[in-house]
């Protein structure tokens, strides 16, 4: 796809970036990105990007992903990379999968709620998800309400 | 950015080609963020559309060169004022083949008039002006350009519609009706053109120094059609049909271009099926006959 050819390098150099900056915050938790972790990352979104047939207008959402799941309980430090590597290819099918109906900030709240709930830390369970839970995890927590009591 | 822009580019330099895809780039990202304010990424079928989008309203096609220009920016807000003066056109024309609509009921011109009055609130000027998001069923005499995008398109079809509207009301409307029904006996429900058999009939009258507005073609005027096509050259023919069609414009007081150019292209357009007919022994198929006294649908 001639889009892809034209503004690929553009894309690689920022995400890149920002992925570095990410390694502040999600130090506190243990996980963190080596250079060169970074750097095939960002070339693991280019792939990403073009499995799912999407194109990066900002940076990427590597960094955005990091921040909000780097407390999760289910990561492990040695894992950190692979993890965010597929979280971030999950993301871009569900934003296929939702029809981009839902915004960046809202679907990765929504996918680490998933992730840290009814998947129990599994990204498998997570891909396998209905798209339509992402739209109504309300309903989610109210079985788990109910089936605490 | 769409295959065709990157096949125009080579008309830079290379280094005037960066240049170019880096600007679009930008623009297309400002265009992105504006579309899903709330989304880093877009699939990129939408993202090749934007794309399309904005070298349309910078008239790209015209002059890559417009990419280079130092205030982009402007010329894409310029470029959408252009576009939506257009759709104000398109407004006008509209009202215009709404008034003309000729005495001859066909249901896809009724169906598509009534699409296109809802064009322009669908019509998206900031993000795909390239689209056409109405149904455009009914068959012009002949076809707006495939190359023409957006609202360009639509107002370039209803101009066409309206040349053949305003050629119909010349005629008596129930002996229009008359030629069109002799040519399709189901006109009203099928997706054929009103103009062309009305109009191919008046040329053959025409051609034969006849009054247009009569319509009907008798076998005998027939006949002397068919003595003076069969031994013309293709390059003979052409002229004799474009003849005609200047005989005709003059006989029913067309002076507009458009429509006299309309009207040449016509029977321009005639001459293969003259000649397949000829081939087949008879014009009665082409310039047809009805009886001026039957009752009319």
């Amino acid at each position: 796809m001639d889009l892809e050819r034209i503004f690929l390098p553009a894309q690689l150099t920022v995400t890149a970036e920002e992925l570095a900056q990410s390694n502040r915050v999600s130090r506190k938790f243990g996980l963190v990105l080596s250079p060169a972790q970074a750097d095939t990352l960002a070339r693991r979104q280019v792939e990403a990007l073009r499995e799912t047939g999407r194109i990066e207008f900002g940076g990427g959402i590597l960094k955005k992903l990091a921040l909000e799941f780097c407390d999760s309980p289910f990561i492990q430090p040695e894992d950190w990379a692979d993890t965010l590597a597929q979280l971030q290819t999950i993301f871009y099918e569900l934003k296929n999968e939702t029809k981009d109906r839902l915004g960046d900030d809202d679907l990765i709240f929504r996918m680490t709620a998933r992730f840290n709930g009814a998947a129990g830390g599994s990204l498998d369970a997570l891909e396998s998800t209905p798209p339509e839970w992402f739209f109504h995890p309300e309903a989610e927590r109210g079985c788990e309400a109910e089936d605490e009591l | 950015m769409s295959s065709e822009l990157i096949q125009r580019l080579p008309v830079l330099s290379v280094e005037e080609a960066l240049l170019a895809q880096e600007a679009l780039w930008r623009l297309l990202r400002r265009q992105a963020r504006l579309y899903a304010l709330e989304s880093s990424s877009l699939p990129v079928e939408t993202a090749a559309a934007l794309a399309k989008s904005i070298c349309l309203t910078l008239g790209v096609d015209r002059d890559p060169r417009v990419l280079l220009s130092a205030d982009l920016d402007q010329q894409l807000c310029l470029g959408q004022r252009r576009l939506t003066q257009k759709v104000e056109l398109s407004k006008q024309l509209w009202r215009t083949a709404c008034l003309t609509l000729p005495e001859i009921g066909n249901r896809s011109l009724t169906d598509t008039l009534r699409s296109i009055g809802g064009f322009w609130n669908r019509y998206d000027v900031h993000f795909f002006a390239q689209e056409v998001p109405c149904d455009m069923d009914y068959q012009l005499s002949q076809p707006v350009s495939e190359t023409l995008q957006g609202v360009d398109y639509v107002n370039d079809w209803l101009r066409r519609l309206c040349l053949e509207q305003d050629f119909l009301r010349r005629f008596d409307p129930s002996s229009a009706r008359a030629v069109v029904a002799r040519s399709c006996p189901d006109y009203r429900r099928l997706l054929i053109n009103l103009f062309e058999p009305v109009a191919v009939n008046a040329l053959g009258l025409a051609l034969q120094g006849e009054d247009p507005r009569i319509l009907s073609v008798s076998p005998s005027l027939r006949r002397k059609l068919e003595t003076q096509f069969a031994p013309l050259t293709e390059a003979e023919s052409n002229a004799a049909l474009s003849a005609g069609a200047e005989s005709l414009c003059a006989g029913l007081g067309i002076q507009n271009q458009q429509a006299t150019r309309y009207l040449n292209g016509l029977a321009l357009g005639l001459r293969p099926r003259l000649r397949a007919a000829l081939d087949a022994g008879t014009l009665e198929y082409v310039f047809l006959e009805f009886p001026v006294s039957s009752e009319i649908r």
